[in-house]
């Protein structure tokens, strides 16, 4: 498998039956494990930094330094939607249904989720930024295994931020005493972790209770 | 005319409570010696893999947050991976097939087992080695 430039992040399906590439040469590729043979070819018109794939293997999403995150049929290589206004250092995160796509936008702190096949945005989430010049570094976000909520953090936040996928209604907000740079969700939905820039790692419970107390019905 | 004030006040204040977020209760504390920016839980929950600028792979227990392993400077085995880069533990996972505390890890590193709980947070459920408990749910 070769591109004409580096490669900036790499991605299998989730069948383990291809591996997507994303090139500083303005493409992102896709290729059958088994024979290297290349499947679909993506392109950009800038370089492409980010790619995910969606949980049921049909979507890929790419990055591009265009600011521009875009939704790709993964096998033909037809692109399905995009969604301008996308930190391009950022994240791109499928929701476990493949419903959304949670990705970092270019105004700081900000937190966009859209539907993943059309693109269309659905909710906006905004972390506390004081700005630090033109530095805008990408959030972390991680999704409930329902998909239903989305934790995120950014680091200029000293909070991690729990919100609703389809209206980005903070829900619950965990503090720490430093800017939070990880996040995750534990497989079963009962647990969550935020790590934060002093080396402290909290754990919290999290289920239908902590919801409640937010007041969601 | 006082009736409907309080009406007024008490429709107010829930609006206003049921807006905002709720603020979680930490269930424990884990503490590395520099920040930490890869975090990844194992397939089943129960436990939580950790790394970051002390250049450190640790795994704890969930939710007691007691400290199950603690590899340096980086580990590359069946069971959990963690990635050195730039002076970072930039990445940390767990084999999709599961991991066990009494698994010997094959990789390389340093193996700490002597047990150590979470930090003072003062929230710490009881713990039972094998049986998480957990407060609050």
């Amino acid at each position: 498998m070769n591109h004409d430039g580096p490669v900036y992040d790499i991605a299998f399906s989730p069948d383990g039956r291809y591996l997507a590439t994303a090139s500083n040469d303005r493409s992102a590729r896709v290729w059958e494990v088994g024979n290297a043979k290349e499947v679909a070819r993506m392109n950009h018109e800038e370089i492409v930094l980010k790619i995910a794939f969606s949980p049921d293997g049909r979507y890929l999403a790419t990055g591009s330094a265009d600011g521009i995150a875009r939704v790709w049929e993964a096998l033909t290589g037809r692109e399905a939607a995009r969604l301008p206004h996308t930190n391009t250092r950022g994240v791109l995160v499928f929701s476990p249904d493949g419903r959304y796509l949670a990705s970092g936008e270019d105004s700081c702190g900000a937190v966009k989720v859209s539907e993943a096949p059309t693109g269309r945005e659905i909710a906006h989430i905004k972390h506390k930024h004081t700005p630090l010049g033109k530095l805008c570094g990408p959030p972390s976000i991680a999704f409930s295994p329902d998909g239903r909520f989305l934790v995120t953090g950014y680091f200029e936040d000293r909070a991690a931020r729990v919100s609703d996928a389809a209206s980005g209604r903070e829900v619950a907000r965990m503090k720490h005493e430093s800017v939070v740079q990880a996040v995750a969700f534990s497989p079963d939905g009962r647990c969550l972790a935020t790590a934060d820039k002093g080396g402290t790692v909290k754990l919290w419970p999290w289920g239908q209770t902590t919801v409640e107390g937010a007041g969601t019905p | 005319m006082r009736a409907r004030l309080t009406i007024l006040l008490v429709t107010l204040f829930v609006v206003v409570a049921t807006r905002s977020p709720a603020q979680v209760q930490e269930v424990a504390r884990i503490k590395h010696e520099g920040g930490v920016n890869a975090l990844a839980f194992s397939p089943d929950g129960r436990y939580l893999a950790t790394g970051g600028y002390d250049r450190s792979t640790r795994v704890w227990e969930v939710p007691s947050g007691r400290e199950i392993i603690r590899l340096t400077p980086s580990v590359v085995g069946r069971e959990i991976f963690g990635m050195l880069s730039r002076g970072t533990t930039s990445a940390v996972a767990f084999s999709p097939s599961g991991f066990r505390p009494g698994w010997k890890i094959s990789g390389h590193g340093k193996r700490h087992r002597r047990g150590r709980t979470a930090m003072g947070s003062g929230h710490r459920s009881g713990s039972r080695a094998h049986e998480p408990r957990w407060t609050g749910l």
